[in-house]
């Protein structure tokens, strides 16, 4: 017995495929018919240059990430650490700080420094890339932390002791989650422009944009982007095999574990270590904004001169969340419960729009919505919301799936039998018990589209500017007030849900929970 | 039923977002502009109260560096959503009329704009220009230190000491495009090959360039006029000089405008050119912070604004220059962009 009737997945996957995968499929398939020899273009020496330098500095990033993130995660789920619930939130916040905006604040800082020529260069890339990126892999972690069956655990603290039995009992079990947090980061690394672009390193992504802007080839940048996507489904297709059907995303992030090691007098080292980490991911650049940005009459200016894309912004971002909830939930839904091969389908399908650069989701939205008969689409900030679903959606497939797994299988089927019209039974029994996975996923939706760039500025109707890309038009002049007003605004935007999911996970916990699991 | 009001009250939201750019409306017009928003915004807000026509603008920005407005407009040459594009230069308007992307359209305020600036045709029209220059940093080279021509920073005293904006964009482009077509291919290469070996510093923007200078980063750079009198203005300590006047002359880009093929309001479109080629606007842009050049004679500027035939400029023929861009950029990318 299923929760929806069939149709209701059809549609969602067909809304899914015409405004993520149609542009898309449009792109390549012109790009193959205009270039025959296709694969001379790929294997020319330059590009193959180009994508090692890419390899290269995704390959580093993932290092960087991991030693960032495995350790926190294990500190904040296996030790006896103080400002545990404080930490576990704060080292969220670089996901939800776009990373052009980072780099903007390290830039500030170091670019008229004896060090500026170290930070502009590959070395830089991976250090922004690595803060930014490393509570992928510390969520990743976390989530195999908080899954693991603990009676091995216990079984094994019988015979040895705590830092045994996590090097030679946690640390195996732990490895698919491991392995698929690299290939988070990975994904996120190899398709990143912004970072390299401000910090003037050619990379793979760099020179796709450079065949738009220098020489107006789209077909050939939308070839050239065929080894990311290639090597993104490769990578997702190796995280099924390791990951089965494990959740990547874990919502019980505060249950309790039954053994912690005691760090006794390391702990000052631990939190020395723990604070440096939300120094130079968090403190640093926004310290650095806020100084930039200076008095509060920059920030009246700000909204004086931007109230309009500050507006736009916001309420763009609030209803592309609430699409991609909307479209997502049924291939969530199917994601969790469907056969192997369909949930692995919904799986590699909702993350290549993700992995394709957003300059070709851009222009393939304009090659097929750019019609008479589609002006309402096109014209209208309907196409922004194309946009960001494209790119997100799999962001909420993955949290809202996370959610509805912790939920039974019989509690569904006695939901089904108990209510037999599927909307009354989604909106009375099975959207109550999924308003976590609901609002995580939605918050999380709401931060990557406000923040979302390089999609947006080429369809954005005009007169309907979005907040980066007001900050973008103004970055032409250098940095001044205003630039660094209009970050720390972006930024505030970001932060109105996430202290709307601190209050809310505050009251779920009051809340009685009865009924999950088996 | 409060469930009911706020899931109305969000349809209704939603439903106003989207009709809030929805269908061609009468008394509107769409303009795509790469002049920076400081400059062009205050323009089109007094087009606006003249006219009593809505403009709805697209900025540049700089991830885009033009490419987001020109490749948005080649995107959408079947269904035109832009009236008019305003350049601030002018190759790439050449390559959108080569790419049937313009129409023509003979402005009556277009007549006293001399013919070197205008295309033959009517598909575009320059005004108000900015000049390719030298910016120094006054408290690191004297005046009598400062090179003359450009290419002196091929010189050993140079070495690593100058800065240009990223050569595949903007301005910079189309000067090497300039370049090469006035000196040809060889001698062009030759040129950026030694500067590239002479350590030249290679930043994002003219902006970048201008603001390694004005921070005593680097003595000497290459910029735009504008670029250079929004530091002077700023109180830097920094002086521009016109290059090459004795030899091939400064490289002057005017900006550069021209209405779309099939643009869904013409006539306000027409309206728009019109007004935007007035001498009162070149004079705005004269007196404004970019300090543009007028190209005609009888246009107010300021005192330290010079007449665009007071130096010795580059003669370029517009044309010809955009059938390099595409050569100058390989070639460029592969010298500096590895």
């Amino acid at each position: 017995m299923s929760l929806f009737p069939k149709y209701i997945f059809w549609l969602s996957f067909g809304l899914f495929s015409v405004i993520a995968l149609a542009p898309l499929g449009q792109m390549f398939a012109d790009a193959l018919a205009a270039y025959p020899f296709w694969k001379a273009i790929l294997l020319d020496s330059r590009q193959m240059m180009l994508l090692r330098n890419s390899l290269v500095i995704s390959g580093f990033t993932v290092l960087g990430a991991f030693f960032l993130g495995v350790p926190l995660a294990f500190l904040i789920a296996k030790t006896d650490m103080p400002f545990k619930r404080f930490f576990s939130i704060v080292f969220l916040l670089p996901m939800f700080f776009p990373s052009y905006i980072t780099t903007i604040g390290w830039t500030k800082l170091l670019g008229k420094t004896s060090l500026a020529a170290s930070f502009y260069s590959t070395a830089g890339v991976v250090f922004i890339l690595s803060i930014s990126y490393f509570p992928f892999m510390m969520l990743l972690v976390l989530s195999g932390l908080y899954s693991l069956n603990s009676g091995l655990e216990e079984a094994g603290l019988l015979l040895y002791p705590a830092r045994k039995v996590l090097k030679d009992i946690t640390l195996p079990l732990l490895f698919p989650y491991l392995f698929s947090g690299a290939i988070f980061v990975f994904i996120f690394s190899i398709s990143n422009y912004g970072v390299p672009d401000q910090l003037r390193v050619v990379t793979y992504p760099v020179e796709i944009f450079t065949q738009f802007s220098a020489f107006y080839d789209a077909k050939k940048a939308t070839l050239l982007s065929l080894p990311i996507v290639i090597i993104t489904l490769f990578l997702i297709l190796l995280q099924q095999r390791f990951m089965g059907s494990k959740s990547y995303v874990t919502l019980n992030i505060h249950r309790r574990q039954r053994f912690m090691v005691k760090l006794g007098r390391k702990k000052i080292v631990i939190l020395f270590f723990c604070a440096l980490v939300f120094i130079v991911s968090v403190v640093i650049p926004l310290v650095v904004l806020l100084a930039g940005a200076g008095p509060l009459s920059t920030y009246a200016a700000v909204f004086k001169t931007s109230h309009q894309q500050i507006v736009n912004s916001f309420v763009l971002a609030c209803i592309s969340a609430t699409v991609i909830l909307v479209i997502g939930f049924p291939l969530a839904y199917m994601f969790q419960r469907a056969s192997r091969f369909r949930s692995q389908f919904i799986d590699m399908f909702s993350l290549i729009p993700f992995a394709v650069p957003a300059t070709i989701l851009g222009i393939g939205l304009i090659t097929l919505w750019n019609k008479p008969a589609t002006n309402f689409i096109y014209k209208t900030c309907l196409v922004v919301i194309f946009a960001h679903t494209a790119r997100f959606i799999a962001f909420g497939i993955r949290i809202m799936s996370a959610d509805i797994g912790l939920i039974s299988k019989n509690m569904e089927e006695q939901a089904v039998l108990v209510c037999k019209e599927w909307p009354r039974r989604f909106a009375k029994i099975f959207l109550p018990l999924n308003k976590r996975g609901f609002f995580y996923a939605w918050i999380a939706c709401f931060a990557l589209s406000i923040g979302e760039l390089e999609a947006t500025l080429l369809v954005t109707p005009a007169g309907e500017a979005t907040l980066p890309i007001r900050i973008y038009t103004l970055l032409h002049y250098g940095m001044h007030k205003l630039v660094f007003g209009l970050c720390v605004v972006l930024i505030a935007l970001v932060f109105i849900p996430l202290i709307l999911a601190a209050i809310f996970q505050f009251m779920s916990r009051k809340t009685n929970r009865s009924g999950y699991g088996d | 039923m409060n469930k009911t009001v706020i899931l109305v009250y969000v349809i209704a939201i939603f439903l106003w977002k989207i009709a809030a750019a929805e269908t061609v409306k009468n008394k509107e017009v769409v303009i795509y502009t790469s002049l920076d928003q400081i400059f062009s915004e205050p323009i089109l807000k007094e087009f606006e109260k003249q006219s009593g026509i809505k403009v709805k603008t697209v900025y540049d920005t700089e991830a885009a560096k033009t490419v987001g407005i020109v490749n948005r407009l080649i995107a959408e040459k079947d269904n035109p959503n832009a009236d008019v594009f305003w350049n601030n230069e002018i190759i790439r308007t050449i390559v959108l009329k080569e790419k049937g992307i313009l129409a023509p359209y003979n402005s009556p305020s277009a007549t006293d704009i001399p013919a070197q600036f205008k295309d033959k045709d009517g598909y575009w029209f320059g005004f108000a220009a900015r000049a390719r220059v030298l910016i120094y940093n006054t408290k690191l080279l004297s005046d009598s230190d400062v090179p003359e021509s450009i290419f002196d920073l091929t010189k050993p005293q140079w070495k690593g000491r100058f800065s240009m904006g990223n050569p595949l964009f903007g301005t910079t482009a189309t000067h090497a495009a300039a370049l090469f077509l006035c000196l040809g291919d060889e001698k062009a290469k030759a040129f950026f090959d030694s500067l590239k070996s002479n350590g030249v510093v290679v930043v994002p923007g003219n902006a970048m360039s201008r603001d390694r200078v004005a921070d005593g980063e680097l003595p000497i750079g290459f910029t735009d006029t504008d670029d250079a009198w929004g530091a002077i203005i700023e109180g830097k300590p920094v002086k521009m000089i016109y290059p090459d006047k004795d030899g091939m002359g400064t490289l002057l880009i005017p900006n550069t405008i021209c209405l779309i093929k099939n643009s869904p309001h013409p006539e306000e479109a027409k309206k728009l050119i019109d007004f935007i080629l007035s001498r009162e606007v070149e004079e705005k842009l004269a007196f404004s912070l970019s300090m543009q050049i007028p190209l005609r004679k009888e246009v107010k500027r300021p005192a330290h604004v010079p007449s665009y035939d007071s130096f010795s400029v580059m003669q370029v023929d517009f044309e010809k220059e955009a059938q390099m861009l595409p050569v100058s950029s390989r070639y460029l990318q592969e010298t500096f962009l590895k």
